[in-house]
């Protein structure tokens, strides 16, 4: 059974005359991947930095289940957050191996779970260099192993993917998974919305400070996915001057690949109305209903389509 | 509130355990640092100590005569305990300039431990040069026993606590870099010259003993002077003094990390 272990109540941080985030209600629960989504500066960084503990809110509060934290208090979270925390005169394996010993686990442990870290994050063979030797990808996987070292029960992890190939990513949010299966739990914030849309069971939209949706991820596109949306194939490439004129008509058309076309219709538009406006311009050759990623429907909503 | 976790000091004297590995670790990895410490007492010693010991011989120091070279010896050692200043200051800057402070606080590592910690990479350094001076001052024929020049070492030890809470302090609370290199090099460096670490105080202008008066190392440097060469007046009173005064600083240092907002980086 799910437990609620973290509790968001009105929670805003102001800067001089600015809100960072306001009002901000939200739960997390055990056993939840959860993917926290929005822009630069919409807040996402304060919100960690807040639940971390770094930052105090203006008002509000963030309270955790005092069982779930009983009294390893801040080892009970895993925090990455969006800068590097790295000591620069130590080598890789001080860095991560101090995470370990900063959860307080005695030190033949936390050199089992520093070579598992590594091993992860596929940092091993570079244990004894230092990190001012790394790439920055190299050092961001670094952070990574620091802050997950000590397996915590609560991974808050600010754009963990950022810099990381694609293979350490999806392993990285394998092993998340596997930890949120395990009944622990995850928010983590990331621009790479496929990898979200993959691994993560809710979703937290935020913008200018505030949540637009905290909820499950896949409701979230079927309730907000645009209710017209068409992969269509076409026996000419369109241009720009046939799209601004489409768009006039209410039509908003985004080019996905040679021919290929994702139609999005107004609600006062349908099918007919669309092979009449196009037949002077285009053949259709192909019409595909189509339900939106995230990454598709996050852009349409930046564009102001929500 | 997780903004409290820090002041529930969840480590405990662990917490002083880690910090100490740390700093050990960040010292052995430097390998350019540990050979500047190697050389830096040798170049002192040899260019100033010798340098000068070639025209005054013999001093008069509290009621006993000593070799010039082994009164400069001790001034050395003063030297070098504010130039460990430095260390203490980049070592915390990377801690709070790189958000290590706030993990460290965060997960329950205790101000106090903190500052005592922070202090453990300058103490390398120091026991390293002492061993160094001690060695190059004995093949050059100098009279200090091994057991006095040990206990001196403790005060030593005792004094550089001082400073690098004084260290501590100054990076805690300025936050512009470029003040806080002005203060290494207007400041911190001429200090350890206003104390009478080549001369004596009752010889030397007006001027110079006043200054001399107000800084702190002149009494230090007199403490580690009582031990190492066995004077008789006051050694325990002014130990007692330096020993109190440097806990009053670590209290001072400790108190403000206790206070400092946290950051994970700083511009």
């Amino acid at each position: 059974m799910k437990k609620n272990i973290l509790d968001i109540k009105d929670l805003s941080l102001k800067y001089e005359e600015k809100f960072a985030i306001k009002d901000i209600n939200l739960s997390i629960f055990t056993g939840e991947i959860v993917a926290l989504v929005g822009h630069n500066g919409a807040g996402k960084s304060s919100l960690f930095n807040i639940i971390a503990g770094i930052q105090t809110p203006t008002t509000g509060s963030v309270e955790f289940d005092q069982d779930f934290i009983e009294k390893r208090l801040f080892a009970t979270i895993g925090f990455s957050p969006q800068t590097q925390v790295m000591d620069w005169y130590t080598n890789v394996w001080d860095n991560v191996y101090l995470g370990s010993q900063l959860a307080g686990i005695d030190a033949k442990t936390g050199k089992l779970l520093t070579e598992k870290a590594l091993d992860l994050l596929s940092i091993s063979d570079l244990k004894n260099k230092p990190v001012d030797a790394l790439s920055g990808g190299q050092q961001q996987r670094v952070q990574i192993a620091r802050s997950i070292v000590h397996q915590p029960d609560f991974y808050l992890l600010d754009e963990p993917t950022t810099g990381l190939d694609a293979e350490t990513s999806n392993r990285l949010l394998s092993f998340l998974k596997k930890e949120a299966a395990k009944g622990k739990s995850v928010f983590v914030s990331s621009h790479d919305l496929h990898l979200l849309e993959e691994f993560c069971d809710n979703l937290v939209l935020i913008d200018k400070g505030r949540v637009l949706y905290a909820g499950d991820l896949k409701n979230f596109l079927i309730e907000n996915a645009p209710k017209k949306s068409y992969k269509i194939t076409t026996d000419r490439s369109i241009d720009e001057e046939i799209i601004h004129k489409l768009n006039e008509k209410g039509i908003a058309v985004t080019g996905l690949d040679n021919f290929q076309y994702r139609f999005i219709l107004n609600q006062e538009s349908d099918l007919t109305q669309l092979f009449m406006d196009t037949k002077e311009f285009f053949r259709i050759d192909e019409i595909v209903k189509e339900t939106m990623s995230l990454r598709d429907l996050y852009i349409h909503y930046r564009e102001g389509g929500l | 509130m997780p903004s409290q976790f820090r002041e529930q000091h969840y480590l405990g004297i662990k917490g002083l355990k880690i910090i100490i590995k740390n700093e050990l670790n960040a010292f052995l990895r430097n390998k350019g640092l540990i050979i500047s410490q190697l050389v830096q007492p040798i170049l002192y010693y040899i260019f100033i100590v010798l340098g000068i010991n070639s025209f005054v011989t013999n001093i008069a120091y509290e009621g006993k005569t000593i070799s010039y070279a082994d009164y400069a010896l001790t001034g050395i050692l003063g030297i070098l305990i504010i130039s460990q200043m430095t260390q203490t200051i980049y070592r915390i800057t990377i801690d709070k300039r790189y958000g290590l402070l706030a993990l460290k606080r965060q997960s329950g590592v205790s101000p106090f431990y903190y500052i005592i910690g922070m202090s453990m990479y300058p103490t390398i350094g120091i026991c390293i040069q002492s061993s160094v001076l001690y060695i190059i001052a004995t093949l050059f024929g100098s009279s200090i026993g091994l057991m006095n020049y040990l206990a001196g070492i403790i005060v030593v030890i005792i004094v550089l606590y001082f400073w690098t809470s004084i260290a501590a302090l100054i990076t805690m609370k300025i936050n512009d870099y470029q003040r806080r290199d002005s203060i290494i090099s207007f400041i911190i460096t001429p200090l350890g010259f206003t104390a009478p670490a080549f001369y004596l105080i009752t010889n030397v202008p007006t001027f110079i003993k006043v200054i001399g008066y107000f800084n702190p190392l002149t009494y230090q440097l007199y403490a580690i002077r009582s031990i190492v060469f066995a004077t008789p007046a006051n050694s325990l009173l002014i130990i007692v003094l330096v020993f109190l005064a440097t806990l009053i600083m670590i209290s001072i240092s400790s108190f403000a990390v206790s206070k400092m907002s946290l950051v994970l980086t700083e511009r």
